[in-house]
């Protein structure tokens, strides 16, 4: 047995896991050190030191009735819970529990798809069900609808959106906790509570409209730990005739800010409904082969100083583009080739000098085998841009020319700045100031990160700071990630997702009106789980019992 | 060609080498009595883009033994072989890959069936130099033959680290992934 839950003498932690074993089973209750180990976060900043975030024990139940049973235990002796969908939550966090010695259920035998609604292109999962077996179940039905899924397709559709996941597809779909509809949790005393009309016994719109009558609650249980979900119900999209992706380029550093504004315009009227991906060639060439033979001397002398206009003007004379954005269009294929040809107007319009390229056209259905071909040259994006799940990223995660081989995994520094190119300069200049200031690595390419655009009116940056397993080094590490956290509210960004490490920091920068946010959180905490048995501490929102510890 | 010494030398190395949830056979004993007799590897899977990896798999070819290739990516691995085998129960599978592969893998056999990666070494340069050593872990074979009732494998020849397809590749780990007996 590695550790038992603070506060909780042996004998009490052995009657509740001899219970949790009657409720589903002894088969189903870990408590080995082999099998616990696999409830570590593999890319965790604290591996190694005392400080890590382990578990006690596991259970897995496999029904809804078998989770009520596990809350009412873990009320009876106190036991900390940490459920999990499939723990595959790399980068914030794993399966391991924010608060060492809890127990985690997980919720991975809960892999049933209810129902696919194809008419209404909506579904209801489990929490066990992961992207792939949600992409099965649609292709075995034959229904012509897409998922949205992140990179790695291992995980959860109701892990992901709980805890504000993205994807790559068309316009709201992307948002995954924004195209859910309807969710039944298993509130801390036990008691099941379904969300939406789902409060309607029988209902017929569970999954076809969002509101209830009264408070919609559904925002309450995500990043959060006030019950665990069991049921949601997300709406998919109606399979797109056709695909096209083209890619805008401008020449001057400045013209990032209309860049910028245009594909705002074009995403906020669904002229262009994918997720534009903007890049720069100019100051990537040096961080894509630092000191390689295909460098120019005269482009990595240039990146070396700040002498902008040369800078420019050297891309000018190569055709190398300052900025570039890939604009993706999904819908019937003569409305979408309109709808470039009113996208690249506008550039044209507002950025003298833009050139374009007419890019990658497709025709859907795509088999997995021609999703396949598309991924080809691609790690990142790729068969996900069609809802396809895959796991390729895993080829390259966070590898960086400063970092080629990355071993131990990393964790994202993720703020939300403004969607301008002001915004991005000055994210850019206060965070590679904090770079230096903190001994962190230096991006080579003169910018710390350029936002990825998957919400329609906000940008987030995404920098991954990496695991060492150097405890020193990691310590450093996350020192320098929670001043990153103050700098970043310095300025009035706040972070999307954070890894259980930092979700104290995060919680706390947003302060307004004397940590009202973090209070009211508190006092619902306190009101529906005394006990606080349910997932102390995520999202920096700690039980009376345990504040202040 | 590496010497007897410079083998067991790597075997201790592979010993302590920390891989994704720490769990490395040769200092785990207590894994090691738990594991289920003779259950025989399904497939071993090696990556395509290494020499190296080309080779140990035609010798468990020649062996008898079946094969994956995968180029990095153990999608197509898993979505149309693994998922299904693995629906049906647990069945050892063993690589040689880089460790972002067996990453993925240990994840999925354990979330699939509850397997464990109960084998693990890593094959490094012993001098620093950017070359591969240029044999096989004799030790890697011998756990998994005394383990898995796997035959035993001759040492192979490795091509010196210049004919790889890549130079970013730091090292390779060959291991073995199966189903153990729950305590």
């Amino acid at each position: 047995m590695p550790i038992l839950p603070p506060g909780i003498n042996e004998t009490d932690f052995s009657a509740a896991l001899g219970q949790f074993a009657e409720t589903v089973g002894t088969n189903w209750v870990f408590t080995s050190d082999e099998d616990v180990a696999l409830y570590r976060d593999a890319y965790s900043p604290f591996w190694g030191s005392d400080e890590e975030k382990l578990a006690s024990a596991a259970v897995a139940p496999e029904s809804v009735e078998e989770v009520q049973q596990i809350v009412r235990i873990a009320n009876r002796y106190r036991i900390p819970l940490y459920p999990i969908s499939t723990g595959k939550n790399y980068g914030y966090g794993g399966s391991a529990p924010v608060h060492s010695g809890s127990v985690v259920v997980d919720l991975k035998r809960m892999n049933r798809v209810l129902e696919i609604d194809e008419r209404n292109a909506t579904c209801l999962v489990e929490p066990g069900v992961s992207y792939f077996d949600l992409y099965n179940a649609i292709q075995e039905k034959g229904a012509k609808l897409w998922i949205d899924c992140p990179d790695p397709g291992w995980g959860s559709p109701i892990g992901n959106a709980l805890d504000h996941g993205l994807g790559y597809t068309i316009g709201h779909f992307r948002d995954h906790f924004g195209s859910h509809c309807g969710m039944e949790v298993v509130l801390p005393n036990g008691e099941v509570l379904r969300t939406g009309p789902g409060g309607v016994p029988g209902s017929k719109t569970w999954q076809q409209y969002q509101y209830a009558f009264g408070p919609q609650l559904d925002g309450i249980f995500s990043q959060s730990n006030f019950g665990i979900v069991t049921k949601m119900g997300f709406w998919l999209a109606p399979e797109p005739e056709a695909f096209r992706e083209d890619t805008v380029a401008v020449y001057n550093h400045d013209d990032l800010i209309p860049l910028v504004d245009v594909t705002s315009y074009l995403t906020n009227s669904s002229i262009s409904n994918g997720l534009p991906g903007l890049g720069s060639p100019l100051l990537q060439a040096i961080g894509t082969s630092w000191g390689g033979p295909d460098s120019d001397p005269e482009h990595i002398a240039l990146l070396q100083t700040s002498d902008r206009p040369a800078l420019e003007r050297y891309g000018r004379e190569k055709n190398i583009p300052y900025w570039t954005c890939n604009i993706k269009t999904y819908g019937p294929k003569e409305v979408i080739d309109a709808q470039w040809a009113h996208a690249r107007e506008k550039f044209a319009s507002s950025i003298p000098g833009a050139t374009f390229t007419e890019g990658e056209k497709l025709e859907f259905p795509l088999t997995y085998e021609q999703g396949e071909e598309y991924q080809q040259g691609r790690i990142a994006g790729g068969r996900v841009d069609f809802g396809i799940p895959n796991l390729s990223i895993f080829q390259i995660i966070s590898r960086t020319p400063w970092n080629p081989n990355p071993k131990f995994g990393h964790y994202y520094f993720s703020p939300i700045i403004p969607k301008t190119g002001e915004a991005i300069f000055e994210a850019s200049r206060v965070f590679t100031e904090a770079h230096d200031q903190l001994g962190l690595p230096r991006p080579p390419q003169g910018i710390t990160s350029l936002p990825a655009l998957y919400y329609q009116r906000s940008a987030m940056l995404l920098m991954a700071l990496q695991v060492t397993r150097n405890i020193e080094v990691d310590q450093k590490n996350r020192s320098a990630f929670k001043e990153l956290v103050k700098i970043a509210a310095e300025h009035g960004w706040g972070e999307y997702r954070t890894p259980p490490a930092f979700q104290d920091d995060v919680m706390n920068a947003y302060s307004f009106g004397n940590n009202a946010l973090r209070r009211f959180n508190e006092t619902i905490k306190d009101a529906i789980d005394p006990n606080g048995i349910i997932s102390p501490g995520k999202s920096g929102i700690w039980p009376k019992n345990m504040r202040g510890a | 060609m590496a010497n007897r010494r410079e083998f067991l030398q790597m075997g201790i190395a592979a010993s302590a080498l920390p891989i994704s949830t720490g769990l490395m056979l040769p200092n785990k004993s207590s894994t090691a009595e738990n594991i289920s007799p003779s259950i025989p590897i399904y497939r071993t899977i090696f990556d395509n883009r290494y020499a190296v990896a080309r080779i140990f798999a035609k010798d468990i070819e020649n062996a008898g033994g079946k094969t994956y290739g995968i180029d990095g990516d153990v999608t197509n691995l898993w979505y149309h072989d693994l998922h299904h085998r693995w629906k049906k129960g647990p069945v050892a599978i063993a690589g040689l890959t880089d460790a972002n592969a067996l990453f993925c893998l240990e994840q999925l056999a354990w979330s699939a069936c509850q397997m464990h990666l109960i084998y693990c070494a890593e094959h490094k340069p012993t001098d620093g130099s950017r070359k591969l050593v240029e044999s096989f872990p004799e030790s890697s074979f011998l756990a998994a033959e005394k383990i898995m009732h796997y035959p035993k494998r001759e040492a192979v020849a490795l091509p010196p680290y210049s004919s790889l397809s890549t130079d970013d590749i730091n090292s390779l780990v060959s291991w073995v992934i199966a189903p153990t007996k729950r305590t």
